[in-house]
């Protein structure tokens, strides 16, 4: 039937309604009913969740400042309502007795803390940092005989953090670069740091490709080096999902694991062998020539010459130092044409990267694999049909792969291996970092890593003086980003002239390691004298505890913000080892509201970046940690205010002003960014200029306030075109709300999708423009397959494609003297190669004298990072979480009913292990490695089987390490035992796999 | 109709004070027992464009047939004015049917029309016609549109919640919401809204405003009340509107219904806040 558009309206009218009372309906006598009613206020606001990085979306209900109720976001398109067991008990949170309430002070040699004011404690850090900085200031650097201005402290470190907002951690980058902090780190580096490094170098960015919903489009799905049901719990939704629909689900681990009950296929594996089995995989790919061979010409390097300085013999590629454990990587180029540009040939040319990588994996057969891995030559075989055969496939991973000396290059074995079945860029397919923490994507975005600056720009080392001197080693493309940082930074005090405030920055040594590794070493040394932590528990996290525990009692200073006591805050108390007589440290230790109690962005593992709302108030005298900084940030101006040295010039020059109401949200704009001429905010990346018109404070993330509206509020959580699991108006994504990166992959050279049942985008003829149900991951949408910028399906690495080999490449600058962009190169090789972790129980099969991680620098401390043998420690450790318990615990310890799930440190041991020695379940046991021991209870199970490696055979024990000695559950750390041995691209720890030897206890 | 009295009377057990307020539903459903509603639904692809793009169901093209349907229902509600099912109405209303006795069946065609067209010229005629009021002639057919929508309820809600309906008017009637429950779905506890003229219900953002499309959550708070512990009510500060939510477990409930939280709008008179949507006000 017709009805107008005035009759919509009309019905619509606010009022409307029958009048019972106009009925003949005794009203008075209701209201007389209730009339003695009392209506409570509450309120009701969303959150998300502070453990995996699903980002799970919440409802709390708040009800006279308490909470009542804590529940799943229905309408959220992760976690649909649903919450695993760690979410749903953090209603505990907010009313825990065990919730640091006040700041508190530890004088030198003191057993105890007392109480203070956060005037007294802002006070005492700003001036600690005034004296540190200036006491140890470095204003100049020599270097082979040339000086360079460096505008350093390296007393001071600054850590965290995963655990905090986008806005917060842009402050803290924000704020410690103006101090001249090297020394800046957080969780990533420990966890997902390999990541990075790995994706970049092969897709140009260093992101998971695809998203949690986006599992459910896989047909084949590889979960290795993750337990992906039990620390990333609403993954398995989509898994589910995916397998609903056919798919073949396999997971490569250690352990048989509740993610292991889900597959339909399990492969154990020994700890620190994938890249091993992941050669086997892609050498029976390239020998069954079952490789996309449209893709691989299209979209990668497949077919580019390598130069004739390239080459691999036994364990090393061409270019090796063995004195600075280091590689020349100018013999891993192309060969260039005359305008610079890569020379391309077709697969079977004897220099293309195709034959390249054919002669590399060929030593990588089935039973070499199974020999290393312990996993049989059949499994293997298996494993690689399903890939090949069911495709698209996806890979989920986590620090099962990136702990590791050789993480980075495990990594870049799943982007070999993805590339060449053609699986990146389409819905189901690319590599899924599954990131651990709830901010820790975002935490990396905004640079709290010495490495980087926010948007993944290179730290300015000493090398480059100048921006000119940045931009050769970065390319002009990336140029315009470091100008709008400094715009964002300094304001209208950064301008052309002065290089815009860039000679300000500190620059790093590039002979020298900032990592967080460092920082308690560099105590040591008496090198570093000051450390402030927000959100993260060194004493319970990081490896080879005995160092850190030594390092923190070197210190002068250390301040912790945390909303919880932490092992790491406490490190000073008395317990065995440690007398607190013998520690000068001042400790300080700040109250932090929980994530319960403050407004903010944070962004998931697929780049899904969300608001929370802050539903309560801090408790006590807690502060959000972004006021915190703000504090802390001022009060140190203040106190430069009056000084006329040069180093503290930047102090007068800092754009630094948020209103103290509304911080976030103005923080947000910053990051987002603003077209100065105009004073409006950016819609998206196309806007940012080079010129200095325009700031962003991070440019991944131009366009999350376009068109002057927070875009990470918006909660459609219905509108799904292609029913991908896109949902492209729930929130926002970076790069320009983008979901699946590299989707231009997903077409053939014309445009056209590759296969028209999952097509993704595609060039649309008639609008002459790129298209579809995703944001089309283009240079520029009207560029159309005709154009150079329409076949760069990987345009964020210097050569547009895809980096099977990841070679040194600089794209040069039609008409200019600096590239356009330049490549990134890892520090071990173009290609994947296996090596044995350190502490290994056999030697390297493929190249015995280069057993490990030709890199590699260890140990760097000497007395604390000894290295154990199989003769003393005949068993592998490898080490993970529990369900129940997240990191270091310091939150899920504080629920009671998480403790009486899982209450306690425990070794996991095969049948034959505890058979052999005399151990029963529930048993309390002797671990011990070369660096230290711990008592602990056995768990028999048959979980893990004993493996034949090379010939013998090889026990493998588990154990978890999210505990310490503080919280409502306390337990030996289990990183009391594991191995500071880090890969060199970005010194992660391999704690995956170390040695250790267990014996009954009182034995 | 055994279900529907069994959750009014549960309700009013809980709500003796709504007790008189109840039987007008009552009334209704006992008058209605023997009638057989419809549940031919006809071919809706052919709108589901016209729906995507934000057009109600009874303004899109397509056709129900309601006019006469509701109009049936209401001609039968106008034969059984006069009998002692209304005895326990208040003697106004058991006056207005008998004057809406004579109405015959064309004219409760006309009528519902009327009130879907929202042609007043005609209902004022009416009005005056049978002596009964025109507000009485527009509840007794949003009754009867109810009534006839009943038999492709299902039908109807299953096409709405497959093609995404995100606006807090009806997607069937275009009327405002008038009610919002919780419901139990696979997505944990969603917040479905309810239409008092229809009686369509169908799935809202879980926080957020159904009238002003208000998403500010320091803009919107809730009144509880431990006095009535199965409802609450939800302010959006933005537009002033207020929202009676259902938060009990039975998803039969006849709290979800307008007229079940009457004893709500009085308290929150003179509050400043209005309510919409609603198809009986105190």
């Amino acid at each position: 039937m017709e009805v107008s558009r005035r009759t919509l309206l009309k019905t619509t009218a606010a009022g409307a309604g029958l009048s019972l009372a106009g009925f003949g309906f005794n009203i008075p006598s209701v209201k007389a009913a209730v009339k003695g009613f009392k209506l409570d206020d509450a309120k009701e606001y969303t959150s998300i969740c502070t453990f995996c990085a699903c980002g799970c979306g919440m409802v709390g209900y708040v009800k006279e400042g308490k909470m009542i109720n804590l529940e799943g976001d229905s309408d959220h398109i992760v976690n649909e309502g649903g919450l695993c067991s760690k979410g749903a008990s953090m209603s505990v949170i907010p009313n825990s007795d065990s919730r640091n309430l006040t700041p508190k002070y530890r004088a030198p040699k003191s057993d105890r803390w007392v109480d203070i004011s956060w005037d007294e404690a802002i006070d005492k850090i700003a001036s600690k940092i005034k004296q540190v900085r200036d006491d140890n200031w470095i204003a100049q650097e020599t270097d082979n005989g040339k000086t360079y201005n460096v505008n350093r402290c390296d007393a001071l470190s600054f850590v965290g953090g995963a655990q905090v907002h986008n806005e917060e951690c842009y402050l803290m980058t924000k704020m410690t670069r103006m101090l001249g902090v090297s020394f800046l780190e957080h969780q990533a580096r420990l966890c997902h740091s390999s990541t990075v490094p790995a994706l970049t170098a092969a897709f140009g960015r260093g992101a998971m490709t695809n998203s949690w919903q986006d599992l459910k489009n896989a047909k084949a799905i590889l979960i290795e080096g993750s337990n992906a049901a039990e620390n990333h719990p609403m993954s398995a939704k989509w898994i589910m999902r995916a397998k609903a629909q056919g798919a073949v689900v396999i997971h490569v681990d250690p352990r048989y694991t509740r993610t292991s009950k889900l597959a339909d296929i399990h492969a154990q594996i020994r700890p620190g062998t994938d890249i091993a089995f992941l050669g086997a995989v892609i050498n029976y790919i390239l020998e069954t020539e079952s490789y996309d061979k449209d893709y691989l010409l299209t979209h990668t390097n497949a077919a580019v010459l390598v130069s004739k300085d390239y080459d691999f013999n036994d364990g090393l590629f061409s270019g090796y130092n063995e004195e600075t454990h280091s590689y020349n990587k100018k013999k891993w180029a192309y060969q260039l044409d005359a305008s610079g540009k890569p020379k391309f040939a077709d697969l079977t040319h004897p220099d293309s990267v195709m034959m390249k990588m054919r002669e590399f994996y060929k030593r990588y057969d089935l039973q070499t694999a199974s020999s290393i891995t312990g996993i049989p030559a059949d499994d293997i075989k298996k494993i690689a049909e399903v890939m090949i055969n069911n495709r698209p496939g996806t890979v989920m991973y986590a620090l099962g792969m990136t702990q590791h000396t050789v993480g980075v290059q495990n990594i870049r074995s799943f982007t070999v291996m993805q590339f060449l079945l053609g699986n990146v860029g389409k819905p189901g397919s690319g590599i899924n970092a599954l990131r651990g923490e709830p901010n820790v994507q975002g935490s990396t975005d905004f640079a709290v890593l010495f490495n980087y600056f926010p948007g993944y720009l290179s730290t300015p080392n000493h090398k480059q003086q100048t921006l000119d001197e940045w931009t050769k080693d970065s390319g002009t493309f990336r140029r315009k980003f470091m100008v709008n940082l400094m715009k964002s930074w300094f304001g209208e005090n950064a301008n052309a002239e002065n290089d815009f405030c860039y000679p300000l920055m500190p620059k790093i040594n590039t002979n020298q390691n900032y990592s967080i590794y460092r920082i308690f070493e560099t105590a040591l040394e008496k090198q570093m004298k000051f450390l402030y932590i927000m959100g993260q528990n060194p004493l319970v996290t990081s490896p080879n505890l005995n160092i850190v525990q030594a390092g923190l009692e070197k210190l002068e200073m250390l301040v912790v913000a945390d909303p919880f006591m932490t092992e790491t805050a406490c490190f000073w108390q008395k317990r065995e080892g440690v007398d607190p007589v013998n520690i000068d440290t001042e400790v300080i230790l700040l109250p932090a509201a929980s994530f319960l109690e403050k407004e903010g962005t944070l962004i998931n593992s697929s780049r899904l970046v969300q608001w929370r709302n802050a539903g309560l108030e801090p408790l006590g005298e807690a502060k959000p940690d972004i006021e915190i900084i703000d504090m802390l940030f001022q009060k140190i101006r203040e106190k430069y205010s009056a000084s006329t040295e040069e180093k503290d010039k930047i102090f007068k020059l800092a754009n630094w002003n948020y209103p103290a109401d509304n911080r976030s949200d103005t923080v947000l704009k910053e990051i987002n960014g603003y077209n100065i001429k105009t004073g409006k905010l950016l819609n998206g990346i196309g806007e940012i200029q080079a010129d200095g018109s325009t700031s962003t404070g991070c440019w991944v993330y131009a366009g999350v306030y376009a068109n002057g509206e927070n875009q990470t509020l918006r909660k459609d959580f219905q509108t799904d075109p292609g029913n991908f699991g896109i949902f492209p108006k729930y929130a926002w994504t970076w790069p320009g709300n983008i979901h699946i990166l590299y989707n231009r992959a997903s077409c053939d050279k014309n445009g056209n999708p590759y296969d028209e049942n999952i097509k993704l985008i595609w060039w649309d003829k008639n609008a002459k423009k790129w298209t579809g149900y995703d944001i089309p991951d283009v240079p520029a949408a009207t560029d159309g397959p005709d154009t150079a910028n329409g076949q760069k399906p990987f345009r964020m690495s210097a050569e547009g494609i895809g980096r099977l080999f990841g070679g040194v490449y600089a794209d040069p600058e039609a008409g200019g003297t600096l590239p356009r962009d330049v490549s990134y190169v890892t520090s071990d090789g173009p290609f994947p190669e296996f090596y044995e972790p350190v502490e290994s129980p056999t030697k390297n099969i493929l190249h015995e004298n280069v057993a490990s991680n030709p890199c590699l620098i260890y140990p760097r401390v000497k007395g604390f990072q000894e290295i154990g043998d199989k003769k003393d420690f005949p068993y592998v450790l490898c080490t993970s979480a529990v369900s129940e318990h997240w990191c270091s615990g310091a939150y899920t310890r504080n629920v009671p009913w998480l403790n009486e799930l899982v209450k306690e440190t425990f070794i996991e041991m095969p049948v034959a292990l505890a058979e052999k020695l005399g151990i029963k379940n529930g048993e309390k046991v002797k671990v011990s490695s070369a660096r230290g021991e711990i008592e602990v209870k056995a768990m028999v199970t048959n979980r893990i089987h004993t493996l034949n490696i090379n010939g013998e055979e090889c026990t493998v024990v588990w154990m978890p390490y999210n505990w310490g000695f503080k919280g409502l559950s306390s337990a030996a750390s289990t990183n009391l035992l594991t191995i500071d041995a880090g890969d060199p691209n970005t010194w992660i720890q391999e704690t995956k796999a170390c040695l250790v030897n267990v014996v009954k206890a009182g034995a | 109709m055994e279900n529907t009295l069994k959750a009014v009377e549960k309700w009013v057990k809980s709500h003796p004070y709504l007790k008189d307020i109840a039987a007008l539903n009552t009334a209704f459903e006992k008058m209605l027992e023997n009638f057989n509603v419809s549940a031919d639904m006809p071919d809706i692809k052919h709108i589901k464009e016209q729906f995507i793009q934000g057009t109600p169901l009874l303004l899109t093209d397509l056709d129900l047939g309601i006019d006469n349907k509701a109009g049936a229902v209401f001609y039968e509600i106008c034969k059984k004015g006069s009998e002692s099912l209304i005895a326990e109405l208040p003697e106004i209303m058991q006056n207005v049917l008998k004057d809406l006795s004579k109405l015959s069946e064309d004219n409760c065609i006309k009528i519902i029309k009327a009130v879907l067209e929202g042609n007043d010229t005609f209902l004022k005629e009416m009005a005056e016609k049978t002596g009964a009021a025109k507000e009485y002639l527009e509840y007794f057919a949003w009754v009867s549109i109810k009534k006839a929508l009943s038999g492709v309820k299902a039908e109807i809600e299953e096409f709405i919640s497959e093609n995404g309906w995100q606006k807090g008017i009806c997607p069937v009637c275009g009327n405002h919401a008038s009610t919002a429950f919780f419901k139990h779905t696979k997505r944990g506890r969603q917040r479905f809204l309810h239409c008092d003229h229809c009686g369509t219900e169908w799935v809202y953002k879980r926080i957020g405003c159904p009238y002003c499309d208000n998403l500010d959550q320091k803009k919107m708070s809730i009144k509880d009340s431990e006095d009535e512990p199965d409802m609450r009510i939800d302010l959006c500060h933005n537009c002033n509107s207020y929202l009676k939510t259902y938060i009990g477990e039975d998803n039969n409930s006849a709290g979800k219904e307008g007229w079940a939280s009457i004893h709500l709008d009085i308290l929150m008179e003179d509050t400043g806040f209005t309510s919409k949507g609603s198809l009986v006000k105190p």
